[in-house]
This record gives structure tokens, sequence and C-alpha cells, in this order.
């Protein structure tokens, strides 16, 4: 199978653009890209595009958009198609985070811990208006966004969305995850739980 | 429809006011005597109301003062001017319970009153299981205290909360957060208020992060 | 040691045990979190802990006019949207004491039965996917879309519908739409056969379901149980037929009845009352009468378009109706329409202004889900998830 190309315009960081806004062809790497090597850089993109089309998800289902999640897990939207099969219900074994419904304060930690809980790399997707800015509840049992407490990488609006926009909003992330840096390992330490 | 429930309450307890409203019938009761009175509707073969459909409660506060209803965000605020202008009324609360009969197909409403300084009601979980989750709801929302509940305790919120919501003078947009809010320097967060809004990213807004109490803004 | 064989059957001696279901557990569809003890595999205790999709459904209501409390009601029992429309408006057409029009009215109980199904087929399906039978459910699923689709036609949107207006409803048929529907509602109904062909005489789920979460009449009314949950204990109470409204009384349809209160008595109803809405479904399709949708009176209802543009009365009505609301007239109500799950309530009570001054919901699942403890009580703990789903608990309408 066929890889896919090396994106530039992904792995080059902000700094390294020269020729301004309308030239925006990186012409000299940073210091930083020249240490990866070539070698890494395709490790990145396999890793990416393996990354992409296998994503595990942790449905965090609590209210009305469940119903069109229910929609676009069955037969006619069939989320599988994109290679995100299979809901995962242990945050352990999950990748996408999918946060489908209004997250309350009394949630709150909840949802903090599952995301703690999950193994990087990780994503969130913040499914409907309710998860993405708490939507026309604005009182005082309401959390607005869910990226007040976790950082999300996708928002699909809509109240609730269409599986078509769920859909889309999947393969938005997926080439987010193509064009991100991935290693095949990391010497860093993992974060401390609940912190 | 059935005014005949009203005088069957009335003729066993005399102290029992009715009234009715497009075909709902209300007896308003003095607190002491609504297990009596609900006792009584529950196994008189006259009334037989066996189903307690709900328990509600209403806070009077704004009741005559509120200025106006309208779509608009000023409309949000005008409870907290209408409590301005008239901050008491007494007695405050009403506590309603919907009663139903099955086999006589006749519903009934039993009010009480309570005054905001002594917000006790006995409970009526003795005659019916169900009423032990309705009086934590209410409990929960109003504050009234259900004596001889088993277990009243918070239903819908944590314990951590502070005051009731749904009474009047609760801001409709007062949280109280349980996980400190993330920081992101440069996280825009659209129009409205509250840190990050107005389109200013929150690294630039003049009151800080630091300023802000979570719990206040709105 | 002795060698008496009786001794292996000795009673083993076995420790309580605690385990905390949810709240976000798959078997824990909605919000719930339980936390059960258990003997071995028995649940001895169980305290159900609700609240996390508490959305302030009360406090948002009364700071928004009576129209804009509609889209709050959608997202109550957001599997059903229509018919929690309706026993909404149907509570300030009461505080008013007005009616909607005949046409409106038929368009209301077509709207809603083919709700009801909609969420017949949710329990269904979800019940069949969590006892392992996944084909159920995405057959479920697709009988669901096609009449999804119709709604959105109908309406503008698939779930969240917000379709009702004082005195009459937001849209009528578009053309053609009757004949649509007439097409794939045979469609839906084998759909629903072929799940009752796969489930209800199926061993496995006829073992796992049978006598599995019993309650006795006189008990499900204590608990305050309506709905299909009363009526698979054998109770004969429905609001439609007790206590009609809008031209239910000119339906003819019937209510299906339980004996034994079990869960398999609760899925079989629930399969039984698609049909009898299906049968109501095409009744109104026959029945419809032309005329208006919506009342011909400005104080409550909308004018159309063309008095707004065209006639300054219609702008001063429109102008009134968006920026201050419909002025109610003060009193307090409690109305009662049959929802999927049970009576649903609306208490409402109006201060004679733009705003309701007060509005609580008896949501038809809250007592159901408060008897949950009972209900599971003695099971094993794999019977808790066929109980679960059988009550059809939706988070949005019980924690509000
Ligand atoms: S975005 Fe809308 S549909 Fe989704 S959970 Fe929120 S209110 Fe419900």
């Amino acid at each position: 199978m066929k890889l896919p190309m090396l994106r530039p315009e992904g792995n080059v960081p902000e700094s390294a653009r020269l020729g301004g806004e309308e030239n925006n062809v990186p012409v000299m790497l940073s210091r930083l890209d020249e240490t990866i090597g070539f070698f890494e850089k395709n490790l990145s993109n396999a890793l990416g595009w393996a990354r992409k089309n296998s994503i595990f998800q942790y449905p965090f289902v609590t209210a009305c958009c469940g119903m069109e999640y229910m929609s676009a897990m069955a037969g006619r939207y069939d989320i599988a198609r994109f290679g995100a099969e299979f809901p995962r219900f242990s945050p352990r074994q999950a990748d996408l985070l999918m946060i489908v419904g209004t997250i309350n304060v009394k949630q709150s930690p909840v949802l903090k811990r599952v995301y703690d809980q999950m193994c990087e790399p990780k994503w969130v997707m913040a499914f409907g208006v309710c998860a993405s800015s708490g939507g026309f509840y604005d009182n005082y049992a309401t959390l607005q966004g869910a990226d007040r407490i976790i950082p999300v990488d996708v928002y699909v609006p809509g109240c609730p969305p269409r599986p078509e926009q769920v859909l889309d909003g999947l393969k938005i992330l997926q080439d987010k995850i193509q064009t991100q840096r991935h290693r095949a390992s990391t010497m860093e330490r993992a974060p401390e739980m609940g912190k | 429809m059935s005014q005949a429930l009203i005088e069957l309450v009335r003729g066993k307890f005399p102290d029992a006011t009715g009234s009715s409203h497009r075909g709902d019938e209300v007896v308003t009761v003095p607190r002491e005597r609504v297990v009596e009175v609900i006792g009584f509707l529950r196994n008189d073969p006259a009334a037989e109301m066996k189903l307690l459909r709900q328990i509600a409660a209403v806070d009077v506060l704004t009741f005559r003062s509120e200025t106006t209803g309208g779509g608009s965000i000023a409309s949000i605020e005008a409870p907290a001017y209408a409590l301005q202008k008239k901050p008491s009324v007494e007695p405050r609360y009403q506590v309603a319970y919907n009663l139903y009969s099955i086999t006589r197909r006749q519903s009934l409403r039993v009010r009480v009153e309570l005054r905001s300084d002594d917000m006790k009601v006995p409970t009526i979980t003795g005659l019916f299981r169900t009423a032990d989750w309705w009086e934590r709801y209410i409990y929960d929302m109003f504050g009234v205290h259900f004596d001889g509940h088993p277990n009243l305790q918070r239903l819908m919120l944590y314990p951590e909360f502070v005051g009731y919501p749904l009474r009047k003078d609760y801001p409709v947009r007062k949280r109280q957060l349980l996980v400190p809010e993330l920081d992101f320097p440069d996280l825009v967060r659209g129009p409205g208020p509250g840190p990050g809004g107005a389109g200013v990213p929150m690294s630039q807004t003049h009151v800080g992060r630091a300023n802000v109490d979570p719990n206040t803004y709105d | 040691m002795t060698e008496d064989p009786l001794t292996l059957e000795a009673e083993l001696p076995t420790s309580l045990m605690t385990v905390n279901l949810g709240p976000s557990h798959p078997a824990m569809h909605g919000t719930v979190r339980l936390t059960v003890t258990l003997d071995g595999e028995t649940i001895v205790e169980a305290i159900p802990e609700i609240g996390f999709l508490h959305r302030g459904f009360s406090k948002s209501s009364e700071n928004s006019t009576w129209h804009q409390v509609l889209p709050y009601t959608d997202r109550l029992n957001y599997v059903s949207p229509i018919l929690n429309n309706v026993g909404y408006i149907m509570g300030v057409e009461k505080l008013i004491g007005i009616e909607d029009t005949e046409r409106s009215q038929y368009l209301r109980v077509l709207g809603g039965e083919i709700s009801r199904i909609c969420d017949h087929l949710t329990c269904v399906g979800a019940i069949g996917l969590e006892l392992g039978a996944f084909t159920v459910f995405l057959y479920a699923m697709e009988a669901r879309e096609l009449l999804w689709d119709r709604i959105a036609e109908l309406c503008g949107a698939r779930v969240t519908v917000s379709w009702t207006r004082i005195g009459g409803v937001a849209s009528d048929m578009p053309p053609g739409w009757e004949q649509k529907l007439r097409d794939c509602l045979p469609r839906v109904m084998e759909l629903t056969n072929e799940i009752d062909v796969l489930l209800t005489r199926n061993r496995i789920f006829v073992d796992r379901t049978r006598d599995i979460g019993v309650i006795s009449a006189e008990e499900a009314i204590d608990w305050g149980f309506t709905g299909p949950c009363l009526r698979a204990c054998g109770v004969n109470y429905d609001v439609r037929k007790a206590h009609p409204y809008l031209v239910y009384d000119r339906m003819d349809f019937e209510i299906p009845l339980g004996s034994r209160g079990d869960t398999y008595d609760r899925y079989v109803l629930r399969l039984e009352e698609i049909r009898q809405s299906h049968r109501i479904v095409l009744q109104c399709l026959d029945q419809m009468p032309p005329g208006p949708i919506i009342i011909d009176d400005w104080r409550y209802a909308l004018p159309p378009k063309k008095e707004v543009f065209g006639s300054i009365e219609g702008v001063m009505a429109h102008f009134k109706l968006i920026m201050e609301g419909q002025q109610v007239p003060a009193g307090e109500v409690y109305v009662y329409t049959e929802g999927a799950n049970g009576e649903l309530g609306f208490h409402i009570v109006s201060n004679g202004k733009g705003k309701p001054y007060a509005i609580q919901v008896r949501a038809p699942g809250f007592p159901i889900l408060s008897a949950l403890p009972r209900l599971i009580k003695g099971h094993a703990v794999a019977d808790l998830i066929p109980i679960f789903d059988s009550i059809n608990m939706i988070g949005g309408e019980v924690e509000q």
C-alpha cells in the first residue's frame, strides 16, 4: 500500500517559513527540523497514517446528541467506513474521546478523569454545541463547553449535528492527525494522574 | 369535573380552602394537615387517589413585581431589578401535590403554603413510595425541608453546591465549579461575557485570569 | 477432612462487595450512577444517583419567553421530541383557554405518533444491542432513520424539532409528503416485524427477560409508574384513552396490556404500541381535514409574513410577540399527556407576563427510575442491563 507523501507544510513550524504570507513555501528548515532525519519524518507519516485510520473511540455519551451518535454508528451513515469502527468503553484502550452531549458541573470531574486515564496519543472531539460551547444552556448547572476543562481538537457544531457533519469532523481530525508529528517513542515523563 | 372532591375534603377538613382554575381543582390546606389530607384522599373510597403524579413547588417572590418578559438578554436581568424593588413576600413558597385516581379518573391538587422563615413540611413518604425522590428534588431546588424523610439529600446537584437554584433570588448563571477551568492563553471564545469572551484572547483581557473568580462571572 | 459428600454443598462464606457502575458506563446509557452491593452475583442493594445531566430546564425556561421554552422541551425526551412539544404547548393553551385548529390537532397527533414509534424503536433496539443482538439495533436504527427523514421534511430538523406553536404547528405537510410517508411506513413495519421475529421467541432473549424485574400493579402505582411500564402490569391507564385530548377520541386504536409486569412484557408491549401508533398515523392521514394550521389570533400566533411586511397591524403584532412574548393570563395548571414512557406532565405557573413564571416537568421516567433499586433487587448483575433498558430511562427528561 502506498504511504501518503510527506507534507512539508504540516511538519514545518511557523517560525521556519520564509517569504511572508503570499509565498508560504518553506525554503529553509529550522535547526529542529534538520535534526529530524529523513527516516524519522517518514516514520512520523507512517505512524500518522496508521493512527488516523484506526481510531478507537470512547463515546462519552450524555445527552440528546447520543441519538445522532447512534445514527452515525448504524447502518446508513456507518462511521466504520472511516476507520473509527469500534467504540471502546475503556478509556485506556481509546484514542479519541468523543464528548457527545451536555457536560454539566456535576459531570465535569468525571470527564476530566476519563480524559486523564486515556493514554497518549489522544484526541478529543466535541460533538454538538453543548460540548463545544454550552449551547443554549447557559445557567447554573452547565459547563460552557468541554474545552473549559480539557483540550479539544475538533468541534462539530449542530444541535445535534447531522451524522454527515460528524463524519466531516472525523475527516478533519484525520487530517490533523496525519500532519502531526508522531514519534516511535518518547523520553518524556508521563504526566501525573489527576494533575 | 370534580368540584365534589373539594367538597369531600372540606367536609372532612373544614380549614381547607378550595379553588379551581381552568378545570384544575386545588385545595389549600394548612401545613400540619397535609399528611392527613393526602392520606384521606388516598384511602377514601370516593377519592381513591393512589397515584402521586408530581410534587411541584413555586417561589412567589417576584410573582407580582416581575417587570416583563422578552427574548433579549435584558430580560434575564429583569428578576434582579424586581428583587431590589420588592424584597419579601409571605408566605413565599407553595408546595403542590398533584394527585390522580386511576380508577375514578379524577385529579386534585393539594397545596401547602410556607413562610420563608419556617420551611418545613411533614413528609408523605409513608403514603407514597414515589414521594421519596420528589421530595428530595424539591429540597434540592428550593430548600424545603421534609420532616421525617428517610434520606433527605440533594438529588440533582452535588453536595458542594451552596444555595437553591430554583429560588427566584438565585442568579441564573451563578455556577459553582468542581473542576478549575483551563487557562489557554490564546483561546478566543466568541462573543459574550466571561474570560476569553467578546473576541478578545484571554491573555489580552485587562481583567486577567488571576482576578476572575470562576464562580461569579457569567 | 471428612469424606462426607455433603460438605461439598456447604455454604461458601461470601462477603459483600460494592461495585460502582457509571456515570459513564456502556450499560448505563444516559448518565446514571449506580452503586450496587453484590453478594456474589446477586444484587443486594442498589443506590442510583442522578443529576449528571441536570441542565437547569426549569431555571432556563423561567428566563425565556413562552415560545423560547419549546427548544428546551425538545431536549427533555430527545427520542420523541414532538410529544414533549405537544405536552408543553397544550399546557400554555390551557392557561390561555384556547384550542388550536382542527388540522393542527391532526398534525400534532400524526407527528406525535411518529415520534412514539421512534422512541419505542430506539428502546427495543437498545435492549437488543445490550443483550448482544446487534442486528436488532441496526434494523431499529434503519427504521428510525426512515421516519426521521420524514420528520425532517415535515419540521425541518431530524431530532430537535420545536414544531408546535401556541394555537397550531409551525409548518404544514409539504406537497407529496403524505405519499412519501405512506410509502415508507410499510418498510418500517416490515423492519419492526423482523425485530419481532428475531427477538420475541428467541430462547436466549426470553430466558434473559422473562420474570426478570417483576413488579405488581399496586406496587407500580405506589411507585408512580405510568405508561408502558404500568400497562405491562395490567393496569389500563393511558391518557390518550382515559382523558382523550386532541383528536384521540376519533382514532380507533387499542391499548395493549401485559400481565406479569416483567421485562419481557414491557418489551412486547412496546412492539405492540408501535403497531397501534402505526394505525393511528394511517387514520390521521385518512381523516386529515384541510384548513389553517394555526389560529388567526395575533395576540398569540405570529401573523403571516404577508401581513408583517404589508400592514402596520402585522408589524406591530409581530414586534410585540417577538419582543415581549405572548401575554399569557395568570394562573396555574397541571397538564398531562401521554408521552412515550408514560404520563408527561407540566406544572406551569404564569403571572400574566411574557415568560412562564414557573415550570416543572413530571418526567415519566423519573418515578420509574426511582424504583430501579426495587426492580433489580435480588437479581444477578447481568439482569440489571435488560431491566434498565426496558424502563427506557431518558437522561434528558429524568434529570431535566
Ligand atoms: S448540542 Fe443540542 S442535541 Fe446535543 S446535547 Fe446539546 S442540546 Fe442536546
